[in-house]
């Protein structure tokens, strides 16, 4: 049961500091642009937080380039829209905090290859609802999503877009709750994500054949049989390791209802 | 409990994650944002007042040249004032320049409309002078064709007109032939009735002989005859009854003796030789007759023929000529008083008068006429 609100409130409230820089290539004026600081909540997603700061940067920029897409990057590394922006932030820059997030901006040179397009933020919300849907299909083969309503899908997306907790947990409370007699999920839905990006997901379920709880450490187990010394990293902290994965589930998700853990 | 443990690590975790991360950061960039929109905002008024500056600057730099060695405040305000009034005549000017640019655009719309309607005007009148040609060239045409059609008329109310003329003529023609063919009628009938007439006398004549024979034939002619022969015979029975009464003093039987008795009688001798004998005719001689005047014989036979005859010296005949012209047997001729005519009477109904001198034949009329 999701009900350990103090945890909740604590991650949803995470932000972090970031400051975009225009490239240098593409500065076409002779003054050179400020860098644009702002705070972003982890739990956000890129083209939702960065109007303000691609309006700043258009008026430096060349004419022809001003309705091409932008995109981001941290040390040469494009950064994908469609994850969370902490998740980026723990993946690329966890072992080695440096606050505020630099960010390079680009206007140019799309990597068509890494990166998909993002015209708009329909389609933010199309991937993040598929995501929602994934992760209620592991949990409970998809029960609560399809009984849901169009507006409580709405309401799912607003809720996160303006970075309101009651209104986003009002209905991701529905999503959280466990069915059945045995109280808990079918399945964890779960993405461990290595150092260099790539990901890792397995059909992890939240017991273990005897019935008992399943923690952290027996995941870690079953998934890096060779390795000893694994630890986990979500939200910028480092998990227990004897963290049940149920509760992991319900308090530490994302808001599209993933556990996104990074090795580290 | 177990379970504690690890969640308050976790809480713990989180909240000094949100204290490095979040709260240490949250003022600064709170501050930094609205310096930021103040710097943008200022920079935003930093560039009005320097055009506004630039304007004030630009305004005042004429006057400041004037003013330098000045030393009246009055003349300072008097040019001010100039200025001011200057300054408003340049709006107004500028507002003229305005309007009058505009009225340029507007005029210049206009003139472009106007060559628009111009060129759409001239494309019309291409097009109208390519129609008038060709309606001219039309009518050329059906000129052409009216002349023609008129010369075709005039020659087709020629023909008519000369065929209107051989009509008339031919009529003409008609009309004098019918009124030929009406006379011609006219005049057979005539002989037609001639003809009667003289059957009727031959009749008559048979009647007189009281020959049953020409009875008969009597018979057989027209039923009209009937009346005509009871009054000749009746006329003649008069005229006998007058004879007889001449001859016999009134001395009388039945009617059949006076007729018997009233006969003409001639005392007569009887030729005993022949002076003269020849051949007249192919066929009988009907009709013998003494010229009055000269020793000429003419005879009448049945071969359609009167010859004549000159018996002046004896022992021989010498044909004075042949009068043709009957139809039939000539049964009687005879002399006029002078001997230069000769009437021959034949069984064609009709009777015919010749003249001696020239042999030619005058007169033919049929009896019935």
């Amino acid at each position: 049961m999701a009900n350990d609100r103090e945890v909740l409130r604590e991650i949803w409230d995470g932000k972090l500091p970031i400051c975009f820089q225009l490239d240098q290539e593409e500065i076409m004026e002779i003054q050179q642009p400020d860098p644009f600081y702002v705070m972003v909540p982890r739990l956000s997603y890129f083209p939702l937080v960065t109007d303000k700061m691609k309006r700043h940067f258009l008026r430096y920029i060349s004419q022809e380039s001003a309705d091409s897409e932008m995109w981001l990057d941290y040390n040469g590394q494009p950064l994908k829209w469609h994850y969370p922006i902490g998740f980026l932030y723990d993946l690329y820059c966890g072992s080695d905090p440096q606050l505020p997030w630099t960010l390079t901006v680009h206007f140019t040179k799309f990597p068509e290859n890494i990166l998909l397009h993002c015209t708009n933020k329909d389609v933010v919300e199309a991937h993040f609802m598929s995501t929602i849907k994934e992760a209620d299909v592991l949990k409970h083969r998809g029960q609560v999503m399809s009984t849901m309503q169009k507006k409580d899908h709405n309401q799912l997306w607003l809720g996160l877009q303006n970075d309101k907790f009651d209104q986003f947990w009002a209905i991701n409370r529905r999503l959280m709750e466990s069915h059945g007699e045995n109280e808990g999920f079918k399945h964890i839905p779960i993405r461990i994500y290595s150092d260099d990006g790539t990901c890792n997901q397995r059909l992890v379920s939240p017991k273990n054949n005897d019935g008992s709880r399943k923690i952290l450490q027996q995941l870690i187990s079953e998934i890096f049989p060779d390795k000893t010394e694994v630890k986990l990293r979500t939200h910028g902290i480092m998990i227990p390791p004897d963290t049940p994965l149920q509760w992991l589930s319900e308090h530490m998700s994302y808001p599209d209802n993933f556990l996104h853990l990074c090795v580290c | 409990m177990e379970g504690r443990q690890w969640r308050d690590i976790i809480v713990n975790q989180l909240q000094s994650r949100n204290k490095r991360e979040t709260t240490a950061f949250h003022d600064i960039i709170t501050f930094q944002s609205r310096l930021f929109d103040n710097v943008n905002t200022l920079k935003n008024e930093n560039l009005q007042l320097t055009l506004l500056n630039e304007r004030i600057r630009y305004t005042s730099s004429e006057s400041a040249h004037s003013t330098a060695g000045a030393a009246g405040n009055e003349r300072i305000q008097a040019l001010e004032q100039k200025i001011l009034a200057q300054q408003e005549e340049l709006t107004s000017l500028h507002r003229r320049r305005g309007e009058s640019a505009q009225q340029i655009i507007n005029l210049n719309a206009r003139v472009h409309d106007l060559e628009k309607n111009l060129q759409a005007k001239d494309i019309i009148i291409s097009e109208n002078t390519a129609l008038i040609a060709s309606l001219r060239a039309e009518i050329q045409m059906y000129e052409n064709n009216m002349t023609e059609l008129q010369g075709l008329n005039q020659v087709l109310r020629d023909e008519h007109q000369a065929l209107q003329i051989a009509f008339a003529a031919i009529e003409d023609k008609l009309r004098k032939a019918q009124d030929e063919n009406r006379t011609l009628v006219e005049r057979l009938i005539k002989y037609k009735a001639k003809d009667a007439d003289k059957m009727n006398e031959e009749n008559e004549h048979f009647l007189k002989s009281s020959n049953p024979t020409a009875f008969f034939i009597n018979t057989f002619g027209r039923v009209s005859f009937g009346k005509k022969s009871d009054k000749v015979r009746k006329e003649l029975e008069e005229a006998a009854r007058e004879g007889g009464g001449r001859s016999s003093g009134g001395s009388g039987g039945s009617s059949e003796d006076k007729i018997a008795e009233s006969m003409p009688y001639y005392a007569a001798t009887l030729p005993t030789k022949v002076a003269l004998r020849f051949d007249a005719h192919d066929g009988e001689v009907n009709a013998v007759k003494w010229s009055p005047t000269d020793r000429i014989v003419a005879t009448g036979g049945a071969d359609r023929k009167v010859k004549l005859w000159d018996v002046s010296k004896i022992g021989t005949v010498e044909s004075r000529g042949t009068l043709v012209g009957s139809n039939a047997g000539v049964m009687s001729v005879d002399f006029d008083s002078t001997g230069t005519y000769i009437v021959g009477a034949s069984n064609d109904f009709a009777s015919r008068v010749w003249t001696v001198a020239d042999q030619r034949l005058r007169v033919s009329r049929k009896c019935d006429q």
